[in-house]
């Protein structure tokens, strides 16, 4: 019977060693509909490894997008801005490639394109931006050639909305690309877009986030959904978020969903979903934290694809056509529409909650009660126990020679009697 | 009067130690969401800058903030009996420290249970903070009361009060009006 219970504890044990648990994050089951989002990295970054912004290198950077918007089958625009930096009046752009179903509501899909490489003005660390952002115009890319095939090869083929492929300019030095089109919207194309989708570092990190709003929202539930339908890892924010004590246009601080393009998108009400990869879950690194166990790359020399592919094997690709099937699906599905109506109308309005200036007017009125109410309680003690009047008995006299020493004896005898208590009754 | 006597009785009894420690456990306690933030930006603007790789902290950074704040919370009572005493100098230092410690730490222990919502609802943050300035003047006129009437003859409870409300109106006041002047873009 020993012998019996031990050969099957041995055999426990030996299959342990070839029974490896499927990694969570790597997908090897899966086959991506959109699977080309490697090549576009590829070249992107091979032609356009410097878009400093406010550049020349970002302007060639622009027309290599709009080109390939172009043979897309899109309708290209170069959006043309000027921004201040340091002082400076700086000029930059936005690529815009519209593929247009003449439908009135609109969904915008938008990634910045720019980096800090420091070939101007501005200083930059040598960064090529392979993981900030070029994975986020990879798949910009990558959706935009999938959706403009189908449109050109199928001619049944609509969606209830057009897409705007957007790609920013000077985003990383204050998310002026952001600022400048949100702020060109007219109020008709702000009610009619359904959603905004912000791709900014979608590749490399431990994890693909999925951030919409502080608080759920219907849009965040259906594309969670259409992710767990496809068994693609999707995380949502942690209950708990870290957050930095500084401000935005929407809250009084600011944390990893806020500091990207969506956060102009959601300062005007429109619906937003911002994917990026990162560790938002470690209590063990604070900080600027992409990954547990590996080293930060982000805004060094480091941000390159050689590194990434070090570092992230093929997992960062596969998050890049994680993150493009995961929109494809949702764009595609027959609810999405309805889905993000329902969401804008049921969206919470929180500006009264983080209203600064109203919490202000409240407060100086609560000081100007405590104000009375103290007031009146000086005058109530001061009138209820008022200062006593001490009487000072006069002097004994001086101690003389002559006729007043007689009267010694009867004085001494007057001063032997206790000193009253000023004090006594109060 | 009665209760003001039962709970004067009752601080006595505490130790000057364990009103220390309450204070500071309190305090910690209500500063844990804030002590995350403070401490994530005073290390990013030092060592963990965008580009530098980050440090392992652990779990303390939730309480740093707090031990720092009971410190400046020390200072900042010691200043403003200072000055009390300015006006009243039979008051008594040791005294007004302990009660102060003592009836603080039961205030920060309110704010405390009231600020673990942030941990699920940030944007509370901003209405949090009327709320600790509500319940702190609460707590700040039951210090007064107590010491006041533990301390002095009752003849002097208004001029206390008077010391005591100048510090408060002239700090919350200005608070206020440069709140409302940079909210306003500089115009009131």
């Amino acid at each position: 019977m020993k012998k019996v219970l031990m050969c099957f504890l041995m055999l426990i044990i030996g299959l342990t060693f070839f029974i490896t648990p499927k990694n969570a994050s790597a997908q090897s089951d899966y086959t991506p509909v959109i699977n080309d989002t490697e090549e576009f990295l590829e070249e992107f970054l091979q032609d356009c490894y410097d878009r400093t912004s406010f550049s020349e290198a970002e302007k060639d950077a622009a027309q290599w997008i709009a080109q390939k918007f172009d043979s897309f089958g899109l309708n290209t625009e170069i959006q043309e801005f000027d921004a201040e930096y340091n002082g400076k009046k700086m000029s930059s752009q936005n690529v815009i490639g519209a593929l247009d179903f003449e439908r009135h509501k609109q969904v915008i899909i938008c990634a910045h394109y720019d980096n800090i490489y420091g070939s101007n003005d501005i200083e930059g660390f040598g960064a090529e931006g392979a993981y900030n952002n070029a994975t986020g115009v990879a798949v910009l890319l990558s959706l935009a050639k999938h959706f403009g095939e189908l449109k050109q090869q199928d001619e049944n083929f609509a969606l209830d909305f057009n897409i705007i492929f957007l790609a920013l300019g000077a985003e990383e030095v204050g998310l002026h690309g952001s600022y400048y089109y949100v702020s060109q919207m007219l109020p008709k194309q702000i009610s009619n877009t359904l959603l905004a989708i912000d791709l900014d570092c979608v590749g490399g990190g431990d994890y693909l986030y999925l951030y919409c709003d502080e608080l759920e929202t219907v849009h965040e539930r259906f594309i969670k959904q259409i992710a767990d339908n496809n068994s693609l890892p999707l995380r949502l924010p942690p209950v708990n978020k870290k957050t930095l004590p500084a401000s935005t246009p929407v809250t009084p601080y600011i944390h990893y969903g806020l500091n990207s393009a969506n956060l102009y998108f959601m300062s005007v009400g429109v619906n937003s979903a911002h994917f990026f990869s990162r560790n938002w879950h470690t209590n063990n690194k604070i900080g600027m934290v992409e990954s547990e166990n590996n080293p930060t790359i982000i805004y060094t020399k480091d941000d390159n694809l050689k590194t990434l592919r070090r570092l992230y094997g093929d997992t960062f690709i596969q998050k890049m056509n994680a993150v493009a099937d995961i929109i494809f699906y949702a764009l595609t599905d027959s609810e999405f529409t309805q889905s993000m109506e329902k969401s804008a109308a049921q969206r919470p309005n929180y500006n009264w909650l983080i209203n600064g200036s109203l919490m202000a007017y409240i407060k100086l009125g609560l000081i100007v009660i405590m104000g009375i109410i103290v007031f009146f309680l000086i005058r109530n003690f001061t009138a209820r126990y008022p200062v006593p009047v001490i009487t000072i008995k006069p002097t004994p006299p001086p101690t003389v020679f002559g006729d007043e020493y007689d009267k010694k004896d009867t004085d001494q005898k007057d001063n032997n009697q206790p000193p009253q208590n000023p004090f006594e009754g109060y | 009067m009665e209760l003001t006597k039962k709970i004067q009785n009752l601080i006595d009894k505490i130790p000057v130690i364990a009103g220390i420690v309450m204070l500071a456990v309190s305090i910690t306690f209500a500063s844990l969401y804030s002590s995350q933030e403070t401490t994530m930006l005073i290390f990013m603007m030092t060592w963990g800058q965008s580009g530098m790789a980050s440090e392992t902290l652990g779990w303390w950074f939730y309480i740093m903030g707090g031990l720092i704040y009971f410190g400046l919370f020390e200072l900042l009572m010691r200043v403003i009996i200072y000055f009390v005493r300015w006006q009243l100098p039979m008051l008594d230092r040791n005294t007004s420290y302990h009660y102060i410690r003592v009836i603080f730490s039961v205030n920060y222990l309110i704010l405390g249970l009231f600020h673990l919502a942030y941990f699920f609802f940030p944007l509370l943050q901003v209405w949090g903070a009327l709320f600790d300035f509500l319940v702190s003047s609460l707590f700040l006129y039951l210090a007064y009361h107590l010491i006041s009437r533990k301390a002095l003859p009752n003849f002097l409870w208004a001029r206390a009060l008077r010391a005591v409300a100048m510090v408060f109106f002239i700090y919350h006041g200005i608070n206020v009006f440069l709140g409302l002047f940079t909210a306003l873009g500089g115009v009131l």
